[in-house]
Order: C-alpha cells, then sequence, then structure tokens
C-alpha cells in the first residue's frame, strides 16, 4: 500500500510536470464587460440592411455580430435584432460596467490588425473578436494576395500585443474568415436593389469599382476562384493555429477559434440586398448566433 | 376528455372547403392554408428562394462526389489519390511565366514579394486546372443537367386598414407604395406613379405606407405630418407636395406642405406631440415588415412585389399585363371599365 501510494503520488508530480502552461492554471477568466471587436466591413456591418445610394459603403453598427445594439430607430423601423455578442453579454452578465468599442474598420486586412489590436489594448478590453482577412484574400489582383509567412507575421504580431496589455484572464475569440467563394457561388440568384442581377454589379470589379476581383471579377476561371479559395483556407489554418499556441503559452489569457463562419452555407437572404458582397443583417444575426454558441462564453 | 371535446367539435364545425387545406380550427370555422399565407407571401418566397439555394449548392455537390467515387472505382484508386493524380503533370511554373505575368500586369509588379506570390498563384492554378478538368469531362460524359425549377414569385395580400388610398375603388389594379418622403428613390417612385395614372386613368387604387429605410428625424416628421393629413382628409394634397421635394426636407419646408395641404399654422407642433401618429407611422413600417418590404420605395402591384426603383417601362409593363389579365383576353391598353374615355382624353 505504501509503494503504491508512493507511485501514485510520483506520477502524479510527473504528470504535472510535463502539462502545458495552460493547463497549469491561467488566470481565472474574466466575465466579459468591456467589449472590443477587431476587424473589417463585416464587423462594421457595411450595407447590412441600410444603405445610402450616395455612400456605397455605410455601416450600420447596430447590425453588426459583434457590437450590433437595439434601440428607438431599430424599433421604429422594424430593423432585424442582429442579437449581437454584445447585446448577449449583457442579458448574461448583466448592464453594469459595460463598454462597447469597435475597432474594425472597413478596408481593413491583416496588416492593420497590429494597429487594432493596440486599440484593444488601450481600452482594457477583457473579450476581443477577431474577424480578419476578407481584404486579404479578396484582392484586385492575385499579386496582392499576402504570403501566408506575411499574413502570419501580421496575425502574430497582433496576438503578441493582445497577450502583453489585455488585462488578465481576458478572452480573444477568432473567428474564421467567411468562405467567399460561396458568395460566388450564389451569384445567379442575387440581386441588387431588386433589379440589378449581382453578377453585373460584380462586373465592375474590371474597373477597380468593387471590392474583390480575385473572387468575383468575370475574367476568373474556376481555377483563380479555387486559387483564391485556397488562400481562404490557408489564412485559416494560419488564424487557428495561432489561437491554439497561444491558448498554450499565454497562462495569462484565453484564446478560442471557431471555424464556423467558414463552414456555413449562406443563402441570399443573407447577403446585402444591396451591395452583393456583405452580411444582411439576417446573415450578422446567423454569425452573431452561431460563433456565440461555438465560443468561449456560450451556453454549455 | 380533451379529445373527445376536440371530436365532437369537429363533427359540429362546418364542412371544410373540398381542394383547400384546412391549417386550424376556430370557433368551429376553418382557416384555411391560402388565407394564412396570403399575407405572408412573399416572406415566404424569399424563403424559397433560399431552400432551392441550398438545394443547387447540395446537388452540385452531390453530383461531383458521385462522379469522383465512381471514376475512382472504375481505376482502381481512392478519390483522393486520384484527385492528386489529375494534378500532377501540371506543367511547371518557369521564371519566364512569372516574367510574362508581371510584364502584362505592371501596377502587380510594385507590391512586395510579388514574384513570390506571383510564382504560387500560377502553380497552384496549374493544378487546379488539371483537377478541374477532370471534373467537367466526367460531367460531360455524365450527361449531367440540373431540372430544379426555381420558386414562383407569388402574389401578397397586403393589409390596406389605416392606409390612405386614392383611385376607383373598383379598380382592377391595386398599387401599394411603400415609401418615405424623406428619400428622393421614394419621390421619383411616386413620380412614376403620377405618371401612370395619368397615362392609364382609373386603371389602378393607389395605396400609401410610410416606409422609412433610415433614421432621419425631418422624414419621420413628415410621415407623422402625413398621418396627421391623413385624419383631416388632405393626405394626398400633403403627399405630393412632399414629394415633389424630391427628399430634400427641411422644417420649413414642411410647414410649406402642410399649408399647402389646408392643415393648421400648428401642424408640425401636433405632429410631434401626438403619440398615436408616431403609432402609426409604426404600424405602417410593421406592415411592410411583415410583407418582406426589403427597402424603401417598394411597390405591391395586385400583390405582385417590384422594386420602387425599376425603370417607368418596367413598371408601366406590369401594370399593363395586370391590367390584361383582369380584363380578359383581347383587352386593350385603353381606360378601365367604367372610366369614361371622353374625361380621360384617350380615344376609345
Amino acid at each position: 500500500m505504501h509503494l503504491r501510494g508512493t507511485l501514485v503520488a510520483a506520477t502524479a508530480m510527473l504528470a504535472v510536470l510535463c502539462l502545458p502552461v495552460g493547463a497549469l492554471g491561467k488566470d481565472p477568466q474574466r466575465v466579459p464587460k468591456r467589449l472590443s471587436s477587431t476587424g473589417d466591413s463585416i464587423t462594421e456591418a457595411i450595407n447590412a440592411e441600410e444603405w445610402n445610394l450616395l455612400d456605397p459603403i455605410h455601416p450600420n453598427h447596430w447590425a453588426s455580430f459583434a457590437n450590433g445594439y437595439r434601440g428607438f430607430w431599430e424599433w421604429l423601423l422594424g430593423r432585424t435584432n442582429v442579437n449581437s455578442h454584445n447585446q448577449r453579454i449583457t442579458a448574461a452578465f448583466g448592464s453594469r460596467n459595460r463598454k462597447n468599442f469597435m475597432e474594425a474598420v472597413s478596408g481593413a486586412d491583416s496588416f492593420d490588425l497590429p494597429g487594432q489590436a493596440a486599440l484593444s489594448v488601450s481600452r482594457a478590453a477583457d473579450y476581443v473578436t477577431v474577424l480578419m482577412g476578407h481584404n486579404d484574400v479578396c484582392q484586385d489582383d492575385f499579386a496582392s494576395i499576402p504570403t501566408d509567412a506575411e499574413f502570419e507575421a501580421n496575425v502574430r504580431a497582433s496576438f503578441e500585443r493582445l497577450a502583453a496589455g489585455l488585462p488578465n484572464g481576458a478572452t480573444v475569440y477568432t473567428l474564421a474568415i467567411v468562405d467567399v467563394y460561396k458568395l460566388w457561388q450564389l451569384g445567379d440568384r442575387l440581386d441588387s436593389l431588386g433589379i440589378i442581377p449581382c453578377e453585373l454589379v460584380w462586373a465592375t470589379t474590371l474597373l477597380g469599382a468593387f471590392p474583390c476581383g480575385t473572387m468575383l471579377s468575370p475574367r476568373n476561371s474556376e481555377a483563380d476562384r479555387q486559387y483564391t479559395r485556397s488562400r481562404n483556407i490557408a489564412f485559416n489554418q494560419i488564424l487557428e493555429g495561432l489561437s491554439a499556441e497561444f491558448d498554450q503559452s499565454d497562462p495569462h489569457h484565453y484564446w478560442e477559434f471557431t471555424p464556423l463562419p467558414f463552414e456555413a452555407e449562406f443563402v441570399p437572404s443573407e447577403v446585402s440586398g444591396f451591395d452583393c458582397f456583405h452580411p444582411s443583417a439576417a446573415g450578422q444575426k446567423r454569425l452573431s448566433a452561431e460563433s456565440w454558441a461555438a465560443g468561449p462564453f456560450g451556453a454549455p | 376528455m380533451t379529445r373527445a371535446w376536440l371530436a365532437l367539435a369537429l363533427l359540429l364545425a362546418g364542412p371544410a372547403e373540398p381542394g383547400r387545406e384546412v391549417v386550424a380550427w376556430l370557433h368551429g370555422e376553418p382557416l384555411y392554408r391560402d388565407q394564412v399565407t396570403s399575407p405572408v407571401a412573399f416572406r415566404i418566397y424569399r424563403h424559397q428562394v433560399d431552400i432551392h439555394s441550398l438545394l443547387v449548392q447540395e446537388i452540385e455537390r452531390q453530383v461531383d462526389a458521385r462522379l469522383l467515387a465512381r471514376e475512382a472505382e472504375r481505376r482502381g484508386v481512392g478519390v483522393e489519390a486520384l484527385l492528386a493524380e489529375a494534378a500532377t503533370g501540371a506543367p511547371p511554373v518557369e521564371e519566364a511565366d512569372v516574367d510574362r505575368y508581371l510584364a502584362e500586369r505592371p501596377q502587380e509588379a510594385a507590391v512586395p514579394e510579388a514574384r513570390a506570390r506571383v510564382r504560387h498563384y500560377l502553380e497552384e492554378t496549374r493544378r487546379i486546372e488539371r483537377r478541374l478538368g477532370l471534373l467537367g469531362a466526367l460531367r460531360e460524359r455524365a450527361g449531367y443537367r440540373l431540372v430544379l425549377e426555381p420558386p414562383v414569385p407569388p402574389r401578397t395580400a397586403i393589409g390596406l386598414e389605416g392606409a390612405a388610398l386614392r383611385g376607383p375603388a373598383d379598380a382592377p389594379i391595386e398599387i401599394v407604395h411603400f415609401a418615405s418622403f424623406g428619400s428622393r428613390a421614394s419621390a421619383r417612385s411616386a413620380a412614376r406613379l403620377a405618371r401612370l395614372a395619368q397615362e392609364l386613368p382609373g386603371a389602378f387604387r393607389q395605396a400609401h405606407r410610410d416606409f422609412l429605410g433610415r433614421p432621419d428625424e425631418t422624414a419621420l416628421l413628415a410621415a407623422r405630418l402625413g398621418q396627421l393629413a391623413r385624419r383631416a382628409g388632405s393626405f394626398w394634397s400633403l403627399h405630393d407636395a412632399l414629394f415633389a421635394l424630391d427628399g430634400r426636407l427641411d422644417e420649413a419646408a414642411l410647414a410649406r406642405a402642410a399649408e399647402s395641404a389646408g392643415l393648421g399654422g400648428d401642424a408640425l407642433a401636433q405632429a410631434r406631440g401626438d403619440a398615436s401618429l408616431l403609432a402609426a407611422v409604426r404600424r405602417d413600417q410593421d406592415a411592410g415588415v411583415a410583407a418582406g418590404v426589403p427597402r424603401e420605395p417598394t411597390l405591391f402591384v395586385n400583390g405582385r412585389y417590384a422594386s420602387g426603383l425599376q425603370p417607368y417601362g418596367e413598371l408601366r409593363a406590369l401594370v399593363l399585363e395586370e391590367l390584361r389579365a383582369a380584363r380578359g383576353p383581347g383587352a386593350g391598353e385603353g381606360p378601365a371599365q367604367g372610366v369614361d374615355p371622353a374625361a380621360s382624353g384617350r380615344p376609345e
């Protein structure tokens, strides 16, 4: 008995010494109160349900999957309630000491992420969302798509800033880049404003007047589109890999990744009825529901 | 016990009409599917479009999977091996290929790491092209044809309770206009309707429903003013005066329009202060959301959805199509029945 007890204790000690840092006891995870979202036009909910013919890049922040909210105008206009992460945090954890910051900027790419990460740190955010990379994949031409090494360096630098500066116990939740190929696949089933086929709208990529020529240009072959998709996949693998790496090595913070935005099969009603490109409010709503459920604070 | 009562209720209930699906019973009276679906037909249609899209995606996926599985079996290899085999043999990318690519696109050469990126792009696309070539050949040999039909746009029953109406009550066509006084697009749509009313007098009855496209305090005030005018019986005078402003609203313009419509000098204050007017605007907005209105301006022509942004010719064609359907075969473009051709100025 005595020998057996000694052996058990020795085995346990050995196991503890071999465990990765995270499992040894990270700082307690903070309840999310100070939300900071990083990313691009998807997080800004560009043209989600309201648009302006004179301003083709029209933010609908109330409809952001991350920062969305609901007030008088959303109620009066019968707007889709996206039930964003911001709203879910308030519902789950209360409205006291809540802050809702959006660092995401339309047109931003991985090269902008370190700067946005610095802003999240300056907010003392305890919950940071990362949905970035669409403007790395979506370019006017193929030579502008960054290499894997460039993309990884940008994301790593951003994660390092977050790791160095966020309050202990904060959570960083990274979402996969949306599968832009699936958007292209919907082409013949989409229209803009009910009158213009989206494929016609996308043709203006030839003039540089519409984003994502690397997927949506009518000059692209199927091989071109599959190539762009392969970058989409590669960048998501980098995001996932870095999230896992930092979660293992960072004793103070929590890092999670979800592939759901890439895996989702989206439908015409989930694409902006104006720009044929960004998620509609219905799309943002679904993105919020699925990513929250799969995320660090979703119900078990 | 509950089941017994239910059975007795059904026994005592009136018979359902043959050919109509009953979806509920109330006081022994049937509620039919077509009664329930009609007001939300356009929203249902948009979901049907989504379903159709999902089905097409899944069909394509299954077709490719079956073709590859069959071909792999025929060759005695696995599917992954088949795809890998298809990708090999792609011609290697030479420096000259990269040079040629960048010479044709000099703006791309300025990007850092352009050569490395272009080489990667050329290598990968050559491999992808070979895989796609295999799939294309397999599809052609299999005689693949997609026969799934897309859903047909429906007619939606739009409720008109509380809506402002003009035109003959027995007109063969009803046009419901979801619009905002503060929107230039809505103003243009209203102008097209006015032109249509001049060209086809008596052909349609027009209904207006407030539908704001975005937060706009002045447009909201205009809508409340419109509701006030509707109660006073002077809505359409105000409607025409406001849309004549082409979406360029300010309080001074609203005050002038209110005066021209015969509303009192304190109309703006009244519009602001009366909460029931805001509730009326909200009801219109809700009616639009319930009907599936995606944006302003939107029209429903005898329940058929049409964007308010479409050119006049397309709107006219839609209305004429409905007129012909209403009047029967052989009917022309002449004035609607019951309308005096002499009064309209149109020849018989």
